[in-house]
């Protein structure tokens, strides 16, 4: 279809797994021991979720093509599940920023609880109010459960992968943890893309896609291998980054595939 | 309010293109943008008489444009209600609010809305606005040499056509209630997505 999808799956991706990071955060931060580490990792953590969230932003500026009208795209907040997501990701944002800002700046009479979980909300609504705009019942490829499910296990995989990349050196217990959940997360997001393309009568087994899908599963056991055998090694990256690559190609795969009806 | 429809004549719709041309000429349309596009449905298939097979092949064409429906997808879905119904009934856009993402066109059953690359906006069938408010028929309808287009009040076209709305390859009118009437040619009630294709979907 039209170029311009790639920014829009670029957004939803970059999106997603930005929500992905500040749930997953949250998950780190009650489960870790060691309060010192936690705190610098957590405000790292904050940074690049706020960052991947602005360059979200910026890459759904690109698809559209008359941007100097952006204004208008939260007109019709009674029926568009468009304007309602855009309002949402408006909303994150501003409370991301004062949250990271809360945290840089050290301000203590405001609790970090009462922007995390504003901020977990938001951002849960975002993926609720993501997943509305592409079902419609014209997009007959998109209308399966599994296209709705691809954005979920997108929020958990870019959240867990990148939780792990931060911890894996500086808190190895809870790293491995993240590393596991990644892995299973990552075969059912593999096994879900199968389902999507058997739906649409689109199954082939040596396209980019595919080769993608089968190379990160063969890297995912030597990446398990040195987790158990607590070595850090070079088949972490490979593995975690065929893994995002395979997820990301997966959404491109199902915005392209998309066509209008006629 | 009334609503404007169109009557599409299939059974009588050679496929020309007239309309079409018609249509982009009238509103100075790039090539490849089609406000009003005809679809070319091929099809056919192997009948086995006794160990003998013969083939039935058939072909006819569908003019297809913003159907003006009572129920608009595209409206509901627009984010900033630049796509809306006008004063006379008609589904038209905001030049001032849209910003060009092309949503219309995913919710659009029919594809009406197109992007206009030169404006950087979405563009459609206005139903030649100006042509009906000065009591005119829309280009499209006075430029068909078949005489496989009308235009009207939809109650009245109903009155005069029967009140048919579907044909291979449009979706259920029940999803937006289009403004037609459809007069179906005799091989596309047996078309389906088994035994037809729409030949020309690169050209759409």
């Amino acid at each position: 279809m039209e170029n311009y999808n790639i920014s829009l799956a670029l957004f939803t991706w970059l999106t997603q797994a930005s929500i992905g990071v500040v749930i997953m955060r949250a998950v780190y931060m009650r489960i870790s021991t060691d309060n010192d580490k936690r705190k610098i990792t957590g405000q790292k953590m904050l940074f690049t979720s706020l960052v991947m969230l602005v360059a979200g932003l910026l890459f759904s500026f690109a698809h559209l093509n008359y941007p100097l009208h952006a204004y208008n795209a939260i007109n019709n907040l009674g029926s568009s599940w468009m304007s309602r997501e855009i309002l949402a990701e408006v909303i994150l944002l501003t409370l991301l920023l004062l949250w990271y800002l809360v945290n840089r700046f050290k301000i203590k009479k405001l609790s970090h609880v009462i922007l995390e979980i504003p901020v977990i909300v938001t951002g849960l609504f975002l993926v609720y109010f993501m997943i509305r705009t592409y079902m419609l019942p014209t997009l007959y490829e998109l209308n399966h459960p599994s296209f709705p499910l691809s954005f979920i296990s997108t929020v958990l995989l870019g959240g867990t992968s990148l939780i792990y990349f931060f911890i894996k050196k500086t808190d190895p217990f809870p790293a491995v943890k993240f590393k596991i959940l990644f892995t299973i997360l990552l075969y059912i997001t593999v096994f879900n893309y199968l389902i999507f393309r058997i739906y649409n009568n689109s199954l082939k087994l040596f396209d980019l896609y595919s080769i993608f899908c089968l190379a990160t599963i063969i890297s995912s056991v030597p990446s398990l291998i040195a987790s158990v055998k607590n070595k850090n090694r070079i088949s972490d990256v490979l593995f975690l980054s065929l893994a995002l690559i395979t997820d990301f190609l997966y959404r491109v795969y199902s915005l392209t595939y998309t066509n209008p009806a006629l | 309010m009334r609503r404007y429809g169109f009557y599409i004549d299939t059974a009588n719709c050679t496929g020309c293109k007239t309309c079409q041309v018609a249509c982009q000429d009238k509103n100075d349309l790039d090539p490849g943008l089609l406000w009003r596009k005809i679809i070319d449905v091929e099809g056919g298939e192997w009948v086995d008489d006794n160990g003998i097979f013969s083939t039935y092949p058939f072909a006819y064409h569908v003019s297809m444009a913003c159907n003006h429906c009572s129920e608009p997808l595209c409206v509901d879905s627009c984010p900033t209600q630049a796509m809306h119904i006008t004063d006379i009934g008609t589904v038209d856009i905001d030049q001032d609010k849209c910003i060009g993402c092309g949503y219309c066109t995913w919710a659009c059953p029919y594809d009406a809305p197109r992007l206009n690359h030169r404006s950087g906006r979405m563009s459609k069938c206005n139903l030649c606005y100006d042509r009906i408010t000065s009591n005119q028929n829309p280009v499209c309808v006075d430029a068909c040499p078949m005489r496989a287009l009308d235009f009207g009040y939809i109650d009245e076209l109903k009155e005069k056509y029967g009140s048919n709305r579907s044909i291979f390859p449009l979706y259920s009118p029940a999803l937006t209630e289009p403004n037609i009437v459809i007069r179906p040619h005799k091989d596309s009630l047996k078309a389906s997505e088994k035994n037809a294709i729409i030949a020309n979907r690169e050209e759409l």
